[in-house]
This record gives structure tokens, C-alpha cells and sequence, in this order.
């Protein structure tokens, strides 16, 4: 991946090719755009279907960034409007296909997706509030129709919480319908 | 066996992968799935995809090494097939219309350009001025310059979002306009920041 320099551009937008701001400013083409095969499932729609990001600190990485989301209580899964049906089948086959006992994992990961305040806000009227670690809890089912994570605005003091990303149960949504 | 399926390509002769990975870790193994005289790049499926930095950067890397090779269809993160011959009778099914694609974006490549405001904040009038004003100039600077363009809504901090699909021979005119405009609006208002190339994610 390349950086094309900006000389107008302060010196966060600098760097070589391949750095870490350059994969989050891409992150969005990568997650949210490229070829969809119908009939192929899509790991991360379970749950991501766009990715929206709302910058308020200077990112180092991609992982970094979405740690400080978590840490904040911004991270946010937006219901996929076009979750594929499929997917459960085809899931089942992972599973089958001797990853059981991990398949959670391979659906866990995904849920990266951070929206902007104001349309957080705006939903979370009209949206269930969780913790977030109810909503893990919750049925495979009904978190795919609505994975609603809610919590509110974040302040200083959460942003400057750390988060080991090995040690996120929260995120490890199972999704498996058999599990 | 689950497979990950990277991108679809014409190139002939395939891309040789040996020793080359992809997702998961260990990072697996990349391989061609032969269909309808493409090839997709598949490998295994990991027992964990997580869009975090090790699989986003993977399958970013994959899919610029066959950009370099001939050209892709970048699939979105994420793809999984049920095994080689779901690739393969999709290949075959479809070929068609991929090829049709591939043809259109052949020795093409993705930039991406964002920008966004310098740290003194305008009032949101302004900024909504300066913002429409700001695309429309980009646009118009860069688009002839570009096969195709595709504008998406500007998140956070940034005022513009806009993808161009250049064609090789137009790529050091698109570059070097596109700096002579980073430093007109990086000296007053904004910071821009180009991406590329890339595989075609928004092309496809």
C-alpha cells in the first residue's frame, strides 16, 4: 500500500508506503467496498455492513483505533440490512470442516465497525440501550436482526483506558446459530 | 474446506504464489481455483478472520501483489466460499461479466483521496461552504483525468471522500495535479491525504 506524499499536508499524512495510517484511511474500501459474490458468504457482514468512522484522536493503527472505540463505548454494530441468509450454511460447513470448538472465532472479529456520534445518537433513541456485554450474550439470532451495542458519549477519562485487544470477551460475539 | 477467495483474475500465466500467504495466523497458504479461464485467489479459510490490522493488511497485500500481476477484481474482506468448487463453478458461471470488468480496469488502479480541515475549526456554515466548494474544484481538477470517479459521504474529521480509477498513462498527470492542489489548500485550509494505487475496490 502507498502513501503518496502530500507536500501541502502537516506531517501526519507523511510516511512511507505501507504505514499504519494509510491501511485505516483504506480500511473503509477494504471492509465496505470491492466485489460481493452472491453466493459466496461474507464473514464480517455479520454485523458490519458500514463502516463509519469517526476520528477524534490521531490513529496510529488501525487496531490501536479500534481499541480506543471499544475503550470509549463507540464501538457499534450496525444491523446488516443486507445480512445473507446463507451465511449460516455456510458457517455450519466451517464449522464442520474440523474448526469446532474455534468457529466462534471466526466469526468474532469482525464486529469493528464505530459510527459517528450524531447518528449514534440520533438511533439510540429509537434503539435498545445495552452493555455491551449483554448484547454478546444475546441469542445468535437476534443479534444478527439488531446487534445494537448502546452506551453513552464517551469522556475524557475513557478515552485514556486501555484495552488489551487478547482480553476483549465483549467483542467475541457468538454468532453461531447451532452453538 | 472453507476457502477465503481474495480476487478474481485474468492474468495469464496465473500468478505464481509459492511461499506467498494470506489471512489468519499462521498466515495460510495462497493458491489458485482455476474457472471458465480465470483464476481466483483463494487459500483455507482461517479458523479466525478478524478485521483487524493482521487480515486487513493480508488480504490489502494479496490483492496489490495481483494488481502488479496482470490485474484484479478485488473481492470485499471477508469472502468465504464453501470449498474450490463453489470458486470454480462460480467462475464458470459468471466468467463472462468478470472478464467484462477485468477488460475495463485493465492497467488501471484506484487512488484514493481524503481531506480534511485544518485544526482551526470553521463555523459549520463555512465549513459546509468551504466543503462543497472543496469537491466541486477536486472534481473538476481531477476527474477528466480519471476513467471513472466515485464520491462516498465524508466521515469524522474529513470534508472529502473520493475515489478516481486512473489509467496507467494518465497516472503522473492525475499525481501531479492533484499535488499542485494538496499545496494550494494544505497553505490555507486543508490536509489532504492520497492513497495509491490501489487494486479497484471501487471499481468493481
Amino acid at each position: 500500500m502507498t502513501v503518496v506524499p502530500q507536500s501541502g499536508a502537516g506531517p501526519a499524512a507523511q510516511g512511507g508506503g505501507g504505514n499504519a495510517s494509510s491501511l485505516y484511511d483504506v480500511l473503509e474500501l477494504i471492509l465496505d467496498r470491492g466485489l460481493v459474490i452472491d453466493v459466496f458468504a461474507r464473514v464480517s457482514l455479520v454485523g458490519i455492513e458500514i463502516l463509519k468512522i469517526d476520528v477524534r484522536v490521531v490513529v496510529a493503527s488501525v487496531d490501536t483505533y479500534l481499541r480506543f472505540a471499544e475503550a470509549v463505548n463507540r464501538l457499534d454494530l450496525e444491523s446488516g440490512r443486507k445480512a445473507p441468509a446463507q451465511l449460516p450454511e455456510v458457517v455450519g460447513g466451517l464449522t464442520e470442516g474440523g474448526a469446532r470448538g474455534k468457529t466462534k472465532g471466526a466469526l468474532s472479529g469482525a464486529v469493528e465497525a464505530v459510527t459517528d456520534t450524531f447518528s449514534e445518537s440520533f438511533r439510540r433513541g429509537r434503539g435498545k440501550d445495552r452493555d455491551r456485554e449483554e448484547a454478546a450474550a444475546e441469542s445468535a439470532d437476534a443479534d444478527r436482526r439488531r446487534p445494537v451495542r448502546r452506551a453513552p458519549p464517551p469522556t475524557d477519562d475513557d478515552v485514556r483506558v486501555p484495552v488489551d485487544e487478547d482480553t476483549r470477551p465483549a467483542r467475541r460475539v457468538h454468532r453461531r446459530r447451532d452453538g | 474446506m472453507a476457502v477465503y477467495v481474495y480476487g478474481i483474475t485474468a492474468a495469464e500465466p496465473p500468478p505464481a504464489l509459492d511461499g506467498a500467504h494470506g489471512v489468519g495466523d499462521p498466515p495460510r497458504p495462497l493458491r489458485t481455483v482455476a474457472g471458465g479461464s480465470l483464476d481466483a485467489v483463494v487459500s483455507d479459510a482461517p479458523e479466525e478472520l478478524r478485521a483487524g490490522r493482521r487480515d486487513v493488511r493480508a488480504h490489502q497485500d494479496v490483492l496489490d501483489r495481483l494488481s502488479d500481476h496482470g490485474g484484479v477484481l478485488p473481492l470485499r474482506f471477508g469472502t468465504l466460499a464453501p470449498d474450490d468448487e463453489a470458486v470454480r463453478r462460480t467462475l464458470q458461471e459468471r466468467a463472462p461479466g468478470y472478464r467484462e470488468r477485468l477488460a475495463a480496469l485493465d492497467g488501471c488502479a484506484e487512488y484514493h483521496l481524503r481531506a480534511s480541515h485544518r485544526p482551526e475549526k470553521p463555523t459549520a456554515a463555512e465549513e459546509g461552504a468551504r466543503r462543497d466548494s472543496l469537491a466541486a474544484e477536486v472534481t473538476a481538477a481531477l476527474g477528466p483525468l480519471a476513467r471513472e470517479s466515485r464520491s462516498s459521504d465524508p466521515t469524522g474529521e474529513d470534508v472529502l471522500n473520493v475515489s478516481f480509477l486512473v489509467a496507467q498513462d494518465e497516472q503522473p498527470a492525475f499525481l501531479d495535479r492533484e499535488a499542485r492542489l494538496a499545496v494550494e489548500h494544505g497553505a490555507s485550509a486543508f490536509r489532504f491525504r492520497l492513497h495509491g494505487p490501489l487494486p479497484p475496490y471501487s471499481f468493481v
